[in-house]
């Protein structure tokens, strides 16, 4: 899966070369470099200040490194490009409220399509189109307060997306939400990336969100700790604690299995578990039929 | 016809129970919480509560009832104010007329129980991490020493972590500190390993309301209210038939699962 | 807390003063205040009652609603009445209360001052009724928008006011949730001086202000990465089209004004 919507042809979407920033005496990021490549997902895990904030902050010029150079697709982020750049790059806030800043939902869709200075026909046009997208067409009049968390949230994506950036960069964007909306939210970021060939850039504690994208980079003390596929990283004990994150229930049970002596190897991915928890017991010819372990609803 | 946020809600609760009322976002069990401590006052029927009569009942109830009943809201830690955490962990008991030896005794047991140091005691909030904060918030609670705690989406926001550690400490409330612990939440798989009760709210209206495992049998009920079985539980239950295992009636932990599957093959 | 403020809210409807440019609303409204500083006399107070009857029945809003957003302020109308109805010794004497006397021509006088508070209560009632408080921020933002050019950034101004139109709801309903969490934590202000109130209210005061800040920060963060910048060029999605009717709103003013002027 992961190199078939990655294009190595032209300049990565992102890259830092030596970045360094510091919150007043405190360094929080120490010469770091990375470099992401159009069309690529790439997942950011790592303990409460250890920097991912920061780091996707740089990213659309919200803050200013203190030494080294940003560049997105290629160009060199400084004061004269700032808000030409800012323009390819979307950016997700955690908070469903303080994001939204028009008085409806059709405000708030437009702000930042007049920002863009689009004409109002377009304007009218792209507010209906990511509307209808997020299911927010009945709700385009409605002032925020009388809206779910999940709905202000759908609202920001509209709003972002209508601007139609090549980066998308989610800070945290489903953590103060419920697993219904992480849900929804996992198919549509799958789907931006796969169909649109957009570079996400996503700050999660969400294992499940960590897993579903192609590459994943952990911060530890504003350095990388670790750079790679995330079904490789995330079943590395010592990575998890370093992102504050809980083994999941299904590598455990790996783990425990295999101090029972049966081996299943290492996956965190429940259905992954079943599937090689009944290939062990087919083989056993503990399973009578293996049409009746299809009927178990998998 | 007007639609009623908490319809004929009939519940029966123990003390000294871990006890979860579950629903989706927007089932109405925010707004039961607030009937506990008389902050919502129901339209009909009647709420006797820690051998007091909630409703039907005088207009204004008694500030005893406030204190009996610590209520917890989400993201607790917006309503610190005082320059220091200590002050912050005095408001509660001061306010109800705890004397101050008391107020500071009281004090000193909830922060020390939610891991808070005497560093941090000293802190401002403003100087607090995310999981700081939220510990601090709920010790500011307790320190009222109130007969019940229930605390709304306690985990929101917070890494897996730090959920699990929140857990376990209200778990330890319960249990050791005899309070009754209630925790309302959507998020089924966090409270499983913990919960003695669950009460399930699906549109105003209690769709369950007892044993935890018992509930696990009913997807249906589950999936309705907008809910998943947990990952421990659905593995069990695929394994159950073919490994002709007995009926699940407490938290199958990894080592248990795995345990089971190794008995089972033999 | 916020149900019981009737002046101040939009009410929907598709009468012809709803789909009136807010703009004319509001240049209507400071003809209206000019009209109103001119009634001296029972006649010319009358004039502008009719005008002012004719826009709110224009309005098609039932009438219970004006009432209602004249009752609060009840007593400030009734303190002018008799304010001038005891102060006033001109016109000839018609009652004496105790030390007080009333004349003839304070008691015009006191009705006609609580009469042009009134009519200034029911036409700015009818301005907030029809037009909702953005498209008002926005018919001001356009209408002062000249002054931009003597310095005084009224693009700030329109901003901040949008905003606050805004956030104010959701920091209303933030309140209310801190309230509550405090109320459960035993925070009272009953049956307690004005000094110690004032010192308790500390408790809701630092959580409501801090929270604001943070909000405050995240916008600014969110509005940014939106690609707003404060003075740049934008495009307006939302417009305001002036028409025939609009023209004739204005001109309709002309009317009482020359009355009143003229007929003292």
């Amino acid at each position: 899966m992961s190199l078939l919507y990655v294009n190595f042809d032209k300049p990565p979407a992102v890259q830092f070369n030596n970045i360094s920033f510091s919150h007043g005496q405190l360094p929080v990021l120490k010469q770091l470099n990375l470099s992401i490549p159009e069309g690529q997902w790439v997942s950011i895990a790592g303990h409460n200040g250890s920097g991912k904030s920061t780091l996707v902050r740089l990213i659309n010029g919200l803050l200013h490194a203190q030494s080294g150079q940003v560049s997105i697709h290629g160009t060199a982020l400084d004061d004269t490009n700032l808000y030409q750049l800012r323009s390819k790059i979307g950016y997700i806030f955690a908070s469903p409220d303080n994001q939204f800043i028009g008085l409806t939902i059709r405000d708030d869709i437009a702000f930042g399509l007049e920002n863009l200075c689009l004409p109002r026909e377009i304007i009218e046009e792209r507010i209906n189109h990511y509307a209808k997208m997020f299911q927010l067409t009945e709700l385009l009049d409605r002032h925020p307060a009388t809206l779910s968390g999940g709905q202000k949230q759908r609202a920001a994506l509209a709003a972002v997306l209508a601007m139609q950036p090549s980066i998308l960069i989610l800070d945290e964007a489903t953590s103060m939400l419920d697993s219904s909306f992480r849900d929804f939210f996992l198919k549509l970021i799958t789907k931006l990336n796969r169909e649109e060939h957009m570079t996400i850039i996503s700050i999660s504690h969400d294992i499940k969100e960590l897993a579903a994208s192609e590459r994943l980079i952990i911060l530890h003390d504003g350095a990388i700790l670790a750079d790679g596929k995330p079904d490789i990283l995330l079943i590395q004990q010592q990575l998890l604690q370093a992102c504050r994150l809980e083994m999941p229930y299904a590598l455990q049970l790996c783990h425990e299995l295999k101090k029972q002596g049966i081996d299943i190897g290492e996956t965190i991915d429940e259905q992954e578990v079943q599937h090689r928890l009944w290939a062990l017991l087919s083989s056993k010819s503990l399973i009578a039929t293996k049409s009746k372990a299809c009927s178990n609803g998998h | 016809m007007q639609q009623w946020t908490l319809d004929h809600i009939d519940l029966s609760l123990a003390t000294n129970q871990f006890i979860t009322i579950l629903g989706a976002p927007g089932s109405g069990k925010s707004t039961l919480l607030q009937h506990f401590n008389g902050l919502l006052r129901a339209h009909h029927g009647s709420i006797h509560l820690l051998n007091m009569d909630i409703d039907p009942a005088p207009a204004k109830l008694p500030k005893q009832l406030t204190k009996k009943v610590g209520l917890v809201f989400q993201y607790p830690e917006q309503q610190l104010f005082s320059h220091t955490i200590w002050d912050d962990l005095l408001y509660g008991p001061l306010n109800f007329e705890m004397s101050l030896q008391e107020a500071e005794n009281a004090a000193k047991s909830a922060a020390y129980f939610m891991g808070l140091d005497d560093s941090i005691l000293r802190k401002s909030p403003y100087q607090l991490s995310s999981g700081q904060l939220r510990k601090a918030a709920i010790a500011a609670v307790l320190s009222a020493q109130p007969d019940m705690i229930i605390l709304d989406e306690p985990t929101a926001s917070l890494d897996s972590s730090s959920r699990l550690e929140l857990m376990q400490l209200l778990y330890r409330q319960c249990h050791e500190q005899q309070r009754t612990v209630i925790v309302v939440t959507h998020a089924l798989d966090e409270v499983m390993p913990f919960t003695d009760h669950i009460v399930v709210i699906d549109e105003g209206k209690v769709a369950y309301s007892g044993n935890p495992h018992e509930l696990m049998k009913q997807e249906t009920i589950i999936t309705k209210a907008g809910l998943q079985i947990p990952a421990p539980y659905q593995l069990y239950n695929t394994l159950k038939e073919p490994l002709q295992l007995g009926e699940l009636n407490h938290y199958p932990t990894a080592a248990e699962l795995a345990a089971t599957i190794k008995n089972a093959i033999k | 807390m916020r149900h019981k403020l009737m002046l101040g809210r939009y009410i929907d409807g598709h009468s012809i003063i709803h789909h009136l440019d807010p703009r004319a609303k509001l240049i209507g409204m400071f003809f209206f205040i000019a009209a109103v500083f001119l009634i001296n006399s029972y006649l010319t107070l009358l004039i502008g009652v009719v005008f002012t009857f004719i826009m709110m029945l224009l309005t098609k809003i039932p009438l219970s609603y004006y009432l209602r957003a004249i009752k609060p302020l009840i007593f400030l109308i009734a303190f002018i009445a008799l304010f001038h109805l005891f102060f006033h010794t001109e016109g000839t004497r018609m009652l004496k209360v105790g030390v007080f006397s009333i004349y003839s021509g304070g008691l015009e006088k006191g009705l006609v001052s609580a009469g042009r508070m009134t009519l200034f209560i029911a036409f700015a009632a009818v301005l907030s009724f029809t037009t909702q408080p953005d498209r008002i921020a926005n018919a001001l933002s356009h209408v002062l928008r000249p002054i931009q050019k003597i310095g005084i950034p009224i693009d700030r101004f329109s901003l901040m006011l949008s905003l606050s139109l805004r956030f104010i709801p959701t920091i209303f309903e933030e309140a209310e949730r801190i309230w509550k969490a405090q109320v459960s934590r035993g925070f009272s202000l009953a049956d307690l001086p004005l000094k110690v109130k004032a010192k308790r209210i500390i408790a809701l005061l630092v959580p409501v202000t801090s929270s604001a800040f943070r909000r405050a920060e995240s916008l600014a963060d969110a509005m940014e990465a939106r690609n707003y910048q404060l003075g740049a060029i934008r495009s307006q999605y939302r417009q305001m089209i002036w028409k025939l009717n609009d023209t004739f709103f204005l001109l309709s003013f002309a009317l009482p004004i020359y009355l009143i002027l003229f007929m003292k």
